[in-house]
């Protein structure tokens, strides 16, 4: 239409009588009574108008919610094109005009411009209507009127249509009849029952819940005038079977569906939104199994239908199912149907009972059902029933069977033709017959959405498929124009398939489908493609949509990582639907219009991991605009909170630091404390939000908690304790994570040691000795409880003493006094008046009583120095509670200490000064103006009258002198290093390395009193500055109340400052300008007592057992305990981390316990217990988790651990000696030349122990071996058999190859020149198998007088073999032996003799060809000569000869004194190395050759070399201590070794000793 | 780099593979040819406005210091200085060989964290020190390779550090099988000896193969063959100990005992001896001057100064001053004023000394603090002050520049020890300097 031919239309219009109708009408609504029915303004024939209304009937005050009137209408043939007008009131609340709409007065009637041709004979109109504040009923009026285009009153509907609707305002009630939610209460019906239900708000879901007990069939429908919807689910929400509109009587569903036992759920809602009310829902079950006539089972026999053919069939009950299976073997159309009188549902079926696809109930003659479908290929199954229960009797089902080819006009069959639909393109289609469905394929390339819809007059129905039948992916059946459907859809490339039929048998008819699709990217804000682009809604978090278009659905995917309750729900103005999806489009959950504010939806869902979409739309087509969507989830981390972790940890622990003002105020982390009303919500929200907050992660969380990453409160949690585990739990509720929380698997893969070598192990470290047979005896069982019985027993005595003493010093440094006792004990310095007079009266007499005095002091200062380790081990020796090394009224002293603190303690032995007993310090004395004194250069101080003496008011180890002065204090550090060291040492906090550093330069260099005013100053003075001021009474040195008159112990500079004012005041103990001595928060009662009390508070906090763990871990286990890794970064952060984690873990436990019985003998032992002492091998596949734990096996002994060690395993130290000059105290070298160098500590200078082995203490251990090596052979040697240590059942003449031997006395000594005078010696008898020997001779006893020159030589004349019949095998002349044997020292003497001259062997070998026993006879006499040739005769003694038998190779073939050498190597080997092997394990085997080469070694060399210190070589043994003048008897003769037995010895216990099992352990 | 890549990178795969790479065993050693490295840890805390960031007094304000009433900064070169302890004749004679690092901030007041911080470049433990480090990746064979005479020593697992301070020790060792007391004899015959040695050596090669050892028994085992196979060439440290003459003595001074001159003649001849290549000494003074800040800050500043011309005097003796690099530093510096006891408190701004023969870098300052002692940003290319703009200098750069400068920046053995640096000081520059500002208290009164 041009513009010229608009004008004259709209001149028209103007120009007619009722123009001004044409602008709208009022006041014929019909609520104030008159209509143009009554009045007659408009005339004409009867256009069958109808007015119907499209909204809600139920609203609250003051809800504004959308109408809608539509206004349908059939006018004239002869009428032309027509058009609409309205008028609309309403008796309460607000009209809102919408499009075509005009509001005049309080009505709204149309516009001009609304007046437009209504080709489809309809108009709808839409408004809004807001609800008055009140509640009750209002009605809404309209009448609509239709016209013809004449402009005159003519011809137009004689008969307008009226309308009136009663709308409820009302509160908005809450209380659904059968709930809303699956999961909670719901209705129940039973089977065969019925319920009332009352759709009784839009969207209103009932649902019932059916506890089916056997297989059957279950018929499920309503009844009542609502129109209903009943969806049927298995099990719970996610499984879903089937679902029915209409099929019930008037507008009811009625489903059946074969079901197997369980429970299933009905739900059932209104159509639209309109549709509330009461209805009646109704179940049928039918058993399975029963007299049917075509079975029940269709797996079993059932019926057999042919094709293109009839069969009878019988309901004879209700609920029965009659099945067919019908066998098709081409593609085609398959049309099933029933006669007869009774009123029968068909259900048909494809391959299986799973496989529906359609089913009927009337479309067939009569009440009869008839449904056709295309199929391929394979077999069908109709099934028959009742449509209900009363419906029984005889029916005939017939098949039809029509190949495809024939007449429907898209086919039927998806796999074959069918029709194809382009993309925004349109195809006509005709429901040709009953059941006929059409389906046209649509191929789409690119993300989009994609709307599908019907035009014509055929009630369609759109089913939308992606990629084949199996994937449903939508439907709809009027949502397009009339009774088309229009449904829409986001989809990705692939083709899809509508599939369109009538919506009833009856619906038949052309039709035109339309495809129009709207690439992605577009419009849309959120993308129509579930399984593209689309919006990601947080968990706990908004986003913002719009349905920017009629049918745009916008998604979000929520990724759900823990299982909880998930409430979506939408704000804003448009009226929305949400549609709630698990995993994919196909597994819907739940739906809702209206549950949320205004019109908006909300709707929960539990949920469990994983990924769920929330479909959001408008509920019509206008129901456009902008909304928020909102996720809620509730993992139930709330309700944890408060159950285990608000009281337990947060309010325990967090908020001491982390509050508004507190120490940790710059932190990120604040909570409320539980003062404050709603705090655990409000903290629950905080911990919510920091684990949202970039960078943070439940990780770094926990590990902070236990002091990693720098926390600057240090460690708070112990991994693995209960606390740290409910925190990981509520962290895991919060993030859905699953934290490792406990270090359960970390010991995967590690071995232990065994009872017997942890017993070993433990021994010489807690005892410094070995353990007895008895106790290795009694931890054979492999049992726990034995091994940590013999574990106590062995915690005694001097050895246990050391160790106590030792590890306490490692940590307290007390022994750094051992040179010069401090100024405490400087006897120029009047605070112990007893001490320094004792100096004075020394100095006095001056000579060797003042030097005796020097030596006298240095008792005093050692047991001074000693006095805090002594105080731990005298708790822990005598099993007193542990917390006394904090609370002991007492100190510890030796007599001379004694002395100088007036003790009053009663000795064993008063000059015995090692004897150290708990005593009070009672000769302390203050300084006021009753002291005088005088003080010369000569004679130092000398003391008239003493000032107030005081008995100390002893606190255990804090204010024990040395450990005071070991941490000194100024007048500005005020006690706070005392502080930092209380903490370090018992209350598990370094607060230099753990405290939060300020990097603030400001803060760092500001002068204003910064520790009590500056935040990143608090942060570490709060913690160290009360408990600095515990120590009030003591200064700088460790004086108590040093200050004149014992007032205090406070600066002179802060008491009189030369410039300023002071806050000090008369009687104060402490700076008023710092923080009040105190603890945590509280503070110090008593001035006088502040350190008992702190004592008090230090013992009763948690931590300090858990000191007390680490205080001696790295005295057990040797290396301390580690620290919280700070970096995560940092490449080995990982294994730290679980390193950290498992032994914090454990350490938190072991300090459980001895919190609960306080005797450190049972935390050592459960020390000893663990993996981290006894781990001895790990497996490959766990080395990289354990590769920053260096426990377990391994440990490098201290100097001290192995002096011990040397002394336990072979008996001597090194170097061990207990001069007079150090007060017959016991020194070695490794305790004293050597310690530094060998990664000792000098507790000043030198503080760490050494943990890894360097070249030069590699040096060293080998100096340490190869020094003692010779020492340690001789002197057990030489011992008494019962008494030897080491080689007991051997002597010097045990050659490892020997069979058996003899010694001989060879004496009678006369000068001869032959060998007439030879004696015979015959060995015993020996068994000796078949193969090689030595026959042996040796002289034991060579004799040389260095004075005399008198020299003794053995001579042996000839050597013979016999067997047991006394037959002579073998004989060798003394001249024989150079050709033959192997000689040590020796030479062929006279013609035919040889003679032996020095302690040396000579060896012959023999065979012997057969088994038996043999004896060796020898012709021997000795000689003795001088300088001039013979010696006269004289009584010389008698020579030693011993006679042997040895096999030939000692390093092949056993013989008796292998096997006993072995034994011993195996017995050197267990105390050495810890190792319990068996005689034929390799190692002892290699040393066994090791000794053999060794001792071939030495045998095979030549001159005078049969003293173990041969030429050349040095013996550590003290021969000279063995020196007898009364018999001019030489101890060097205790080295003679004429076999080289010791020197091979020697070798083994070198070589023992500098393996690294030696120096490790 | 995380732990496996780590791992990868350094090809170890193996079992053993979970030791460093310093801890595996390598056939022979090669000569070290490079320079040696000593650093000298002031613990405590040093005055720098006594030594190298002098501060003269403002009439009308605090003291800053008390040598500054009758005295005023001096100028050695282009360095200025303290008239204070021995700085005079310390700064005349090695000015040409320094330079200053002024205006570092340690970001703390606390003694761990700042020697932590200092010595490592970052205040988290775990990184290990420039001399590990440069040790690690030089010559991690060498029997005493990296000496650490206590203060901060973390090796992070690189390296072992080696205590060098009781020469006669170590003179009674170094030939563990000769008698002392008559060195013509041996304890055991050597034949024994060398069959036990033998025997030990494959018992432990034996044992490195297995597989199931704990990482504890596996770090023994390695490291006590490895130290002992590079032992044999201390016998040329013991020549070189026993051709030293007398062994420095240690001083005492009020407060403290310094063994400083002993502990660089020790690690001196180690080096000389090709048995070392870097040594942090320790000047165990009595910086943290709370009180008396004058006597100890004196006594300590004197005992440094004066083992520093010890160590260049006797590296020259021994003919290796052309090869050392020194770096002297401290926890942190002093208050910028005296507290009630005539101490100084912890100032976390502190400077660092760098020391190396014939080096055009030498006669320089760079970085600035003002006359509160606050640092003065800089532009870290152009040295020059940046009140707007510029940066700070934080120990971090100081490390990461001297890690480079030592050639041990791009090493793999350092790459997991990686600073976050945003930008590079320039500190080596030849030409520029950081002009020591205007400031009333940093001027040089004429």
């Amino acid at each position: 239409m041009d513009r010229t031919v608009v004008l004259f239309v709209l001149a028209l219009f103007f120009s007619h009588t009722v123009l001004a109708n044409s602008g709208g009408i009022t006041g014929h609504s019909g609520q104030q009574g008159p209509t143009c029915n009554d009045s007659g303004c408009h005339n004409g024939s009867d256009y069958q108008s109808n007015l119907s209304y499209d909204g809600f009937l139920t609203a609250e005050p003051n809800q504004s919610i959308d109408m809608s009137l539509l206004h349908a209408f059939s006018p004239p043939i002869n009428s032309g094109m027509s058009m609409a007008g309205i008028n609309i009131s309403v008796s309460g609340g607000v009209l809102g005009q919408g499009a075509g709409l005009q509001k005049q007065g309080s009505e709204l009637t149309h516009t001009f411009s609304s007046l437009a041709r209504l080709p489809d004979n309809e108009k709808d109109w839409r408004f809004t209507w807001t609800a008055p504040e009140t509640a009750g009923t209002v009605t809404l009026y309209a009448c609509a009127e239709a016209v013809d285009r004449t402009g005159t009153p003519d011809n137009d509907d004689a008969s307008a249509a009226c309308i009136e609707k009663s709308i409820q305002v009302q509160q908005k009630t809450v209380s659904s009849d059968c709930g809303d939610s699956m999961s909670s209460s719901g209705c129940t019906l039973g089977l065969n029952a019925s319920e009332s239900g009352t759709v009784d708000k839009a969207g209103d879901i009932d649902f019932f819940a059916l506890s089916v007990t056997q297989s059957g069939t279950l018929t499920l429908s309503t009844s009542g005038s609502v129109d209903t919807v009943g969806v049927f689910f298995a099990q719970g929400n996610d499984q879903y079977l089937t679902a029915d509109n209409d099929s019930g009587s008037g507008r009811n569903f009625s489903l059946s569906q074969n079901v197997s036992p369980g429970t299933y759920y009905i739900h059932v809602r209104g159509l639209k939104a309109s549709d509330l009310g009461a209805y009646t829902v109704t179940s049928s079950f039918s058993a399975s199994g029963g007299s049917s006539d075509c079975g029940d089972s269709m797996s079993s026999t059932g019926c057999t239908l042919g094709l293109n053919a009839s069969e009878s069939g019988t309901v004879d009950k209700a609920g029965d199912i009659d099945f067919f299976a019908l066998s098709v073997t081409q593609s085609g159309t398959l049309t099933l149907s029933t006669s007869g009188n009774v009123d029968t549902v068909g259900v048909f079926f494809a391959q299986g009972n799973d496989q529906y696809l359609t089913a009927d109930n009337d479309s067939g003659t009569g009440r009869n059902f008839s449904l056709s479908q295309s199929v391929n290929p394979g077999t069908y199954y109709i099934h028959v029933r009742g449509l209900k229960a009363s419906d029984l009797g005889a029916y005939t089902v017939t098949s039809n069977f029509s190949a495809s080819g024939g007449s429907s006009d898209c086919g039927d069959s998806m796999s074959s033709t069918g029709c194809a639909l382009g993309l925004n393109a349109s195809e006509s289609g005709t429901v040709d017959k009953a059941g006929d469905i059409d389906f046209f394929a649509l191929s789409v390339t690119q993300s989009g959405t994609l709307t599908l819809s019907t035009s014509g007059n055929v009630d369609t129905v759109g089913v939308f498929f992606a990629q084949g039948n199996d994937q449903y992916l939508t439907a709809d059946n009027d949502s397009g124009s009339g009774r088309n459907f229009s449904l829409s859809q986001s989809v990705n490339p692939g083709t899809y398939y509508i599939h369109v039929r009538g919506l009833k048998a009856s619906d038949l008819g052309a039709y035109t489908v339309t495809s129009n699709f709207s690439a992605s990217g577009g419009s849309s804000d959120c993308g129509d493609s579930m399984s593209s682009t689309g919006c990601t809604l947080g968990l706990n978090a908004s986003e913002s949509g719009t349905v920017d278009k009629a049918g745009d659905i916008d998604f979000f995917a929520l990724s759900v990582t823990q299982s909880g309750t998930l409430t979506l729900s939408t704000s804003g103005n448009v009226d929305t639907v949400g549609v709630f999806f698990a995993q994919g489009n196909d597994q819907y959950l739940t739906a809702d219009n209206d549950s949320g504010s205004g019109r908006n939806f909300s709707l929960s869902q539990s949920v469990n991991p994983g990924t769920y979409y929330i479909h959001v739309r408008g509920l019509k087509n206008s129901d456009l605009g902008v909304y928020t969507v909102t996720s809620s989830f509730d993992s139930g981390a709330k309700a944890f909170y408060a159950d285990n972790v608000s009281a337990q940890i947060v309010q325990s622990k967090c908020v001491a630091c982390h509050v508004q003002n507190g120490a940790a105020a710059s932190s990120r982390l604040q909570f409320e404390r539980s003062n404050v009303t709603n705090y655990q919500m409000v903290n629950n929200a905080t911990w919510q939000m920091f684990l949202s907050e970039s960078g943070v992660t439940s990780d770094y969380v926990l590990s902070k908690v236990q002091g990693s990453l720098g926390h600057g409160g240090g460690q708070q949690l112990a991994f693995g304790s209960e606390e740290y585990i409910a925190l990981g739990e509520y962290f895991g509720l919060i993030t859905g994570e699953e934290l490792v929380t406990s270090s359960k698997g970390y010991w995967n893969g590690v071995g232990l040691l065994s009872n017997r070598q942890t017993l070993r192990k433990a021994a010489l470290i807690f005892a410094g000795r070995l353990p007895t047979d008895e106790e290795y005896a009694s931890v054979v069982d492999g049992k726990n409880a034995s091994l940590k019985t013999s574990l106590r027993n062995v915690m005694q005595g001097d050895g246990f003493h050391q160790f106590l003493t030792d590890g306490a010093n490692d940590k307290l440094l007390t022994y750094k006094f051992f040179q010069n006792g401090g100024e405490f004990l400087d006897t120029n310095f009047s605070r112990l008046p007893a001490g320094a007079t004792f100096a004075f009266e020394a100095r006095k007499i001056g000579g060797e009583v003042e030097e005796e005095h020097h030596r006298l002091h240095r008792d005093a200062i050692r047991s001074f120095a000693k006095a805090a380790p002594e105080l731990i081990a005298y708790v822990v020796e005598n099993e007193k509670p542990y917390s006394e090394i904090l609370t002991a009224d007492y100190t510890m002293v030796n007599p001379r200490l004694a002395e100088y603190y007036r003790a009053n303690a009663t000795f064993n032995d008063p000059s015995d000064q090692t004897e150290i007993i708990p005593a009070q310090l009672k000769g302390f004395m203050l300084e006021d103006e009753t002291y005088t004194h005088d003080y010369t250069e000569t004679f130092g101080l000398e003391i008239f009258t003493e000032g107030p003496i005081i008995t100390w008011p002893h606190a255990g180890i804090l204010n024990d002198p040395a450990f005071l002065e070991r941490y000194p204090s100024t007048a500005t550090n005020r006690n706070r290093a005392r502080s930092r060291w209380t903490q370090y040492l018992f209350l598990d906090f370094d607060i230099e390395k753990s405290a939060a550093r300020s990097n603030d330069p400001d803060a760092l260099a500001d002068k204003d009193n910064p520790t009590m005013k500056n935040s990143n100053c608090t942060v570490c003075h709060e913690t160290l500055d009360p408990v600095a001021g515990a120590f009030q009474n003591y200064g700088d040195v460790g004086y108590y109340r040093d200050q004149w008159g014992g007032k205090d112990s406070l600066a002179d500079t802060y008491k009189w400052p030369v410039e300023g004012n002071s806050p000090y005041q008369e009687g104060d103990t402490w700076y008023r300008d710092m923080r009040a001595p105190g603890f945590n928060s509280e503070t110090v009662p008593d001035t006088e007592h502040s350190l008992q009390w702190l004592a008090q508070k230090i013992i009763n906090d948690d931590r300090f057992a858990v000191s007390a763990v680490k205080f001696w871990w790295p005295a057990v286990i040797g290396s301390a305990a580690v620290y919280a890794p700070e970096v995560s970064s940092d490449n080995d952060y990982e294994s730290k981390t679980a390193v950290y984690n498992a032994q914090s873990s454990y350490i938190a436990n072991v300090a459980d316990s001895l919190r609960s019985h306080m005797n450190l003998k049972d935390t050592l032992v459960d020390i000893v217990m663990s993996e981290w002492f006894r781990g001895s091998t790990i497996a490959e596949e766990a080395s990289e988790l354990h590769s920053s734990n260096k426990s377990g096996k391994g440990r490098l002994l201290s100097p001290e651990l192995l002096d011990k060690k040397t002394k336990a395993v072979f008996g001597l130290s090194w170097g061990e000696e207990y001069p007079d000059w150090n007060n017959f105290e016991r020194r070695s070298e490794l305790l004293n030349t050597h310690k530094l160098t060998y990664g000792g500590i000098d507790s000043d200078g030198v503080i760490s122990r050494a943990q890894e082995m360097t070249s030069i203490m590699s040096q060293l251990a080998l100096t340490h071996a190869a020094e003692m090596a010779c020492e340690i052979v001789v002197n057990d040697f030489i011992l008494p058999e019962k008494e030897k240590l080491l080689f007991k059942g051997i002597n010097k003449n045990s050659t490892p190859s020997l069979i058996s031997s003899k010694v001989f006395q060879v004496g009678g000594y006369e000068p001869e020149i032959d060998n007439t005078g030879s004696q015979l010696f015959t060995s015993t008898r020996q068994q000796l198998e078949k193969g090689s020997y030595l026959t042996s001779v040796s002289f034991l006893n060579d004799f040389w007088d260095n004075d005399t020159h008198i020299n003794t030589d053995l001579i042996i004349d000839k050597l013979r073999v016999k067997n047991s019949q006394n037959v002579v095998i073998h004989e060798f002349q003394g001249n024989d032996f150079e050709g033959l044997a192997y000689i040590g020292c020796g030479g062929q003497h006279n013609e035919d003799d040889f003679s032996i001259w020095g302690n040396c062997s000579v060896d012959i070998p023999i065979e012997i060809d057969v088994s038996g026993q043999y004896s060796i006879e020898v012709f021997a006499y000795q000689t003795v000569w001088n300088d001039d040739g013979w010696a006269p005769a004289g009584d010389y003694g008698v020579s030693e000869m011993l006679v042997g038998i040895s096999v030939q190779d000692a390093s092949s073939q056993n013989s008796v004194v292998s096997e006993l050498y072995k034994s011993i190597i195996l017995s050197l080997i267990e105390k050495a190395w810890g190792e319990f092997l068996s005689t034929d394990d390799p190692e002892v085997e290699a040393i066994y050759q090791l000794l053999v080469k060794s001792w071939e070694s030495k045998k095979r060399l030549e001159g005078m070399n049969n003293h173990i210190a041969e030429d050349g070589v040095s013996c550590n043994f003290p021969f000279w201590e063995y020196n007898r003048p009364e018999d001019n008897y030489e101890g060097w003769l205790l080295g003679d070794d004429p076999q080289a037995v010791m020197s091979a010895w020697r070798t083994v216990i070198l070589y023992i000793m500098t393996d690294y099992r030696y120096l490790h352990e | 780099m995380d732990r496996r890549n780590f791992i990868k990178f350094a090809g170890l795969t193996s079992v053993m593979g979970s030791l460093p790479t310093a801890f595996q065993i390598r056939a022979g050693q090669a000569d070290f040819n490079g320079k040696f490295l000593i650093t000298v840890q002031a613990e405590g805390g040093w005055d720098v406005s006594s030594l190298c960031d002098p501060k003269m007094n403002v009439p009308g304000e605090a003291q800053i210091n008390h040598w500054a009433i009758n005295d005023e900064t001096r100028t050695a070169g282009n360095i200025q200085y303290a008239p204070f302890a021995n700085n005079i004749s310390f700064f005349e004679k090695y000015h040409n060989d320094m330079l200053i690092i002024n205006g570092i901030d340690s970001q703390t007041n606390s003694h761990t964290a700042g020697v932590v911080h200092n010595w490592s470049g970052r205040i988290s433990n775990g990184f290990p020190t420039l001399t590990a480090l440069y040790a690690a990746s030089n010559a991690p064979n060498l029997p005493i390779s990296y000496i650490n005479n206590g203060g901060y020593a973390e090796t992070a697992g690189i390296i072992r550090y080696s205590r060098l301070d009781n020469p006669d020790s170590i003179k009674n060792i170094v030939e563990p099988n000769r008698n002392v007391w008559n060195p013509q004899e041996s304890w055991n015959p050597e034949r024994d000896w060398d069959l036990v040695n033998a025997t030990r050596s494959n018992v432990m090669a034996d044992k490195l193969n297995k597989t199931n050892l704990t990482f504890r028994e596996r770090l023994a085992i390695s490291n006590y063959k490895s130290s002992l196979e590079n032992a044999s060439i201390l016998k040329d440290f013991n020549d070189g100990l026993s051709n030293a003459g007398e062994f420095e003595e240690g001083v005492q001074k009020t407060n403290f005992w310094s063994s400083l001159k002993q502990q660089a003649q020790l690690a001196l001849i180690a080096m000389n001896t090709g048995v070392a290549v870097s040594a942090d000494l320790i000047v165990g003074g009595a910086f943290d001057s709370h009180q008396f800040h004058d006597r100890d800050q004196e006594e300590s500043l004197e005992v440094t100064t004066d083992g520093l011309d010890y160590i260049w005097e006797f590296a020259e003796r021994l003919g290796i001053a052309d090869r050392l690099v020194v770096v002297v530093n401290s926890d942190f510096g002093r208050t910028p004023y005296y507290n009630v006891t005539e101490g100084k408190d912890h100032w976390p701004v502190g400077s660092a000394i760098i020391m190396e023969r014939n080096v055009p870098w030498g006669n320089r300052t760079v970085g600035l603090t003002d006359q509160e002692q606050n640092v003065i940003p800089i532009n870290p290319l152009t040295l020059q002050p940046q009140e707007n703009g510029g940066s700070i200098i934080y120990p971090k750069h100081v490390m990461q520049s001297l890690r480079d400068y030592m050639g041990i920046g791009n090493n793999p053995l350092v790459t997991p020890f990686t600073f976050n640096n945003d930008e590079t000081f320039d500190f080596f520059s030849a030409t520029k300097a950081t002009p020591q500002g205007q400031d009333v208290r940093n001027s040089v009164r004429v």
